[in-house]
């Protein structure tokens, strides 16, 4: 039983709050919040993946450049962006001397989870991609009470 | 063990009244001055969405490639002295920073 075993992503993510003084977590699919544990409202931590997803966009703008990861110093909090292909993790955490540590973390956790990530976001590629590369996830059947319903 | 400012890759830049000092050439100075700018700006964008001010120092990780910035702690949003690392290999920001941190004493 595969799903009953696989933890969630919010399952996975709240384990990752745990390593280090984290004080927020987000995963991100290109400019869509996939979850978020940020103690902030929720157009706050879409602001937030955009301004990443700005910043990624303006240093790859001229198509030479790769960046893996950005870190910012505020007072007292730190905010940290991992870059997995069209995934992002981004973490609000303290202590300055854990960033890397939370960063090697944020790398393990996204190639650990591509195919949760994949997972969540089956639905949206279903009705995205008409039912070409998407529909090899297991949909329920659609049954309609007030017809008869054929099953071919 | 000796701090990573002796790798012969690492380049030290210092802002003083608004001109970016550096001993590595004309072509370092604009790509540090492009990139500070930059991420400063991105950095303080992502200060004011969460309401945590200004950026105080800040890094971006390439492959092979990793720059900082470290701003005094009483800088205003004229920047007038700043100073920053460039390097030719993905370092860990501790490292980067505790060098920074001694540049500037």
């Amino acid at each position: 039983m595969a799903t009953a075993i696989t933890p969630s992503l919010r399952a996975s993510l709240e384990r990752l709050k745990h390593a280090g003084a984290v004080n927020g977590l987000c995963l991100c699919w290109r400019r869509q919040v996939l979850v978020s544990l940020m103690p902030y409202e929720d157009f706050r931590v879409e602001q937030l993946v955009h301004n990443f997803n700005d910043a990624r966009d303006h240093f790859q703008s001229n198509g030479g450049r790769s960046i893996d990861a950005l870190w910012m110093a505020f007072m007292d909090v730190h905010a940290l962006c991992v870059y997995s292909g069209d995934c992002a993790l981004i973490a609000l955490h303290t202590r300055p001397e854990e960033s890397d540590f939370i960063a090697g973390v944020a790398r393990t956790f996204l190639n650990d989870t591509q195919l949760l990530v994949a997972a969540a976001l089956g639905p949206m590629n279903d009705q995205s991609a008409s039912g070409d590369e998407g529909s090899w996830l297991p949909q329920a059947p659609r049954i309609d009470p007030n017809k008869t319903n054929v099953i071919p | 063990m000796n701090a990573p400012e002796t790798s012969p890759d690492l380049r030290i830049f210092h802002i003083q009244n608004g001109l970016v000092i550096s001993e590595t050439g004309q072509q370092d100075a604009d790509d540090f001055a492009a990139d500070f700018q930059g991420l400063r700006h991105f950095a303080d964008r992502v200060g004011a969405t969460l309401e945590l001010g200004a950026s105080l120092y800040a890094s971006m990780h390439e492959p092979a490639f990793t720059f900082m910035y470290l701003l005094p702690p009483d800088s205003s949003a004229q920047v007038r002295s700043a100073s920053g690392a460039m390097i030719n290999a993905n370092v860990s920001n501790n490292e980067l920073l505790v060098t920074l941190r001694q540049e500037n004493g």
